[in-house]
Order: structure tokens, then C-alpha cells, then sequence
């Protein structure tokens, strides 16, 4: 084998081959052609100061706390979207009916039952007073004692 | 023996203790993982800031998943994926992030160190560098395998369980990295390389 030959084996030869040891064609020239030899330490030692550059990045977190930490997050985790959207819209739509309850029976009850002609005007021009729920809407009457909450 | 051998045969009891609710096994678990995910997460990202996000990102995840590990792959097999998935997520987000800001924020950061910092800084950039001029220029299944092979002494037939890849696939992926990184390595050397050419 000569030189030439050689070093374009030794671009992809094994480590092991590039410090000549083994019985193999490349192995043998590095160990009889000093320059060719050079070349292969050259390209050892490069590898080398990579991997030990590499290896000698330490976290910037200890790993004693990192661990904790990936504990910690695990006790609260992240749930599924649907379930979190849920998780905000119930107790709202608790609150809504728990306060058109307390609306409607706040006060004396009505003394007069409001007649189909004022119910009807109601139905035909509520007030909305909340439209941000997905959930409720609570509609305002002329009579302040008959407030309807709407859930759906 | 490589470190990821080493980390295997140390981790391997742990898991099925962590699994079965052993609090002390899991938190031996993640701390021994810790440093080879954040070796892993450098290699793949050149940051060594990025790598420790990503480090920590992938102990969570091994926490909220040790269940579904099923012990038909190496753990360290199923380690080193999730931690791929990790910086793969963390590349997207960021690239999500460079499209809305019109600079980088963490360029501007000077952070307030004493000198050990400073040096520690100091080496984590140098690294970056040195891996970038090495590495910027190879695919990305080419630089994994160089490293986990060449930098690792990871034997390429766990290399190939760890990617889920061909063997033979690997090997390619090893000899042209290897070609693209030694001639880089030569070009350094202009006396070297004029002899190459002779």
C-alpha cells in the first residue's frame, strides 16, 4: 500500500487502525511510514480534545437538583388541554347558577306573577349582562326581582 | 466500557424499583441519568445552555413516562430517544420563537459571575465553537453516530437499536462523518494537507 492510498483510508478508519495496532493493511503503514503516522495522531488527538471538550461541559444544574426539580414537576403535571378548558368552566358555571339563585330569590317574591304580555316583551328584548361564558347567559328583566340565567 | 454501558448496568435495578413507586429509586434514576442526557443534549444542540434545558426537560419526561418504558429495549436505548424527541421539541419552539422576536434575547444577557463562572463560560463557548466547526457541516443522523460511536465508544450495533436504524445504514452514516470531520481536522495542517495532495 502505498502513501496515498493510505491516507484515504485513513479518513475513515477505525481509531484503534489510526494508532496502528490491529493486522490490518492501514494499521501496518501507520506503523511503518512516519509521516503518514503523523497524520493518523493528528487526527487521534483532534478526536480526543472533541470528546473531551464534550465530556468536560458539566450542567449548569447539579444533578441532585435537577432531579428534584423533574419530581416537583411531576406532582403538579400538565393535564390535557380539553380537561384544563373544563377544569375553568365548571366551577364558572357553578358560580352562574349559584348567583342566579341568589337573584332570584333575593327580595320578597313577586306579589304579582308578570303576565304573558310581559313575559313575551322580555323574551323578545333581553338585556345580556354576561356574554363572555361559554356557558351561561344571564338575562335582565324590567322587574328586578325575575333575573333568568340561561345555561346551556 | 462506555458510559452509556456503565449507565445501563447501573440504571437497570433502579428502573424497576423507580417503577413500581420506589421514590428513593427514582430519584437515583434521574440523577445518574443526568449527566449522559446533558452530554447527549450538547451533541446534538452545540449549546451547552440549550442542552440544560433540555436535560432537565427529559428528566421530567422520564418521570411522567417510567410507566410506559417496557423494558423490551435497553433503558438507556429508550433514554436516548426521548432525549432526541426533547431537543427535537426544543429546536421547533425556538424556531416558533425566532419567528415572532426579531432578535435574540439571551444575546443580550450578561450575566452577573464571578471569574470560576467566567471560565466556565468561557470553556462552554470555546466548546460550542469547536463543535460547531467540526460539526455544523454534517447531517444530523451523520453527527449522531460519529459521536455516539467515535466520541461515545458506543458499539454500532447499540447505536443502531438507539436511532432504530439499519446497521449497515449506520455504518454509512459513520465512514462519511468520519471522511467529512478527518479531512476538516487535516485542513487545519496546510503542511499535511499539501502532502495528501502529492
Amino acid at each position: 500500500m502505498n502513501c496515498t492510498e493510505a491516507r484515504d483510508l485513513l479518513l475513515e478508519a477505525e481509531l484503534a487502525e489510526l494508532r496502528g495496532e490491529g493486522a490490518s493493511e492501514v494499521a501496518r503503514h501507520v506503523r511503518e511510514c512516519a509521516r503518514c503516522r503523523a497524520m493518523a495522531q493528528e487526527i487521534v488527538e483532534q478526536e480526543g480534545a472533541l470528546a473531551q471538550a464534550l465530556a468536560g461541559v458539566r450542567p449548569r444544574v447539579a444533578a441532585d437538583t435537577a432531579a428534584a426539580e423533574a419530581v416537583a414537576a411531576k406532582v403538579l403535571p400538565l393535564r390535557p388541554r380539553w380537561k384544563r378548558r373544563w377544569a375553568a368552566v365548571i366551577p364558572a358555571a357553578l358560580a352562574a347558577t349559584l348567583a342566579g339563585i341568589l337573584l332570584t330569590n333575593n327580595g320578597t317574591p313577586p306579589a304579582v306573577v308578570p303576565s304573558t304580555t310581559e313575559a313575551a316583551a322580555v323574551a323578545a328584548a333581553p338585556v345580556v349582562d354576561a356574554t363572555s361564558s361559554e356557558i351561561y347567559v344571564v338575562f335582565n328583566t324590567d322587574n328586578p326581582d325575575i333575573v333568568v340565567v340561561w345555561l346551556y | 466500557m462506555s458510559e452509556i454501558q456503565r449507565l445501563n448496568e447501573a440504571v437497570t435495578p433502579l428502573v424497576q424499583k423507580a417503577q413500581a413507586g420506589d421514590q428513593q429509586a427514582l430519584n437515583d434514576l434521574l440523577r445518574g441519568c443526568h449527566p449522559l442526557v446533558h452530554r447527549w443534549a450538547l451533541s446534538l444542540t452545540a449549546d451547552p445552555d440549550d442542552a440544560d434545558d433540555i436535560a432537565q426537560e427529559v428528566l421530567v419526561r422520564v418521570h411522567r413516562n417510567l410507566a410506559k418504558y417496557g423494558a423490551r429495549s435497553r433503558f438507556t436505548t429508550w433514554l436516548y430517544q426521548v432525549t432526541r424527541n426533547a431537543a427535537l421539541d426544543q429546536r421547533r419552539g425556538r424556531e416558533r420563537r425566532e419567528r415572532l422576536a426579531t432578535h435574540e434575547y439571551r444575546d443580550e444577557l450578561q450575566p452577573d459571575t464571578d471569574q470560576a463562572d467566567r471560565l466556565d463560560e468561557l470553556h462552554r463557548s470555546r466548546v460550542a465553537d469547536l463543535v460547531k466547526s467540526l460539526f455544523d457541516e454534517l447531517p444530523e443522523r451523520q453527527r449522531e453516530v460519529f459521536d455516539l460511536v467515535d466520541l461515545q465508544d458506543c458499539r454500532p450495533v447499540e447505536v443502531s437499536a438507539m436511532l432504530d436504524m439499519n446497521p449497515s445504514t449506520v455504518r454509512a452514516h459513520l465512514l462519511r462523518a468520519r471522511r467529512t470531520i478527518r479531512k476538516r481536522i487535516l485542513e487545519r495542517h496546510p503542511e499535511m494537507a499539501e502532502e495528501y495532495g502529492r
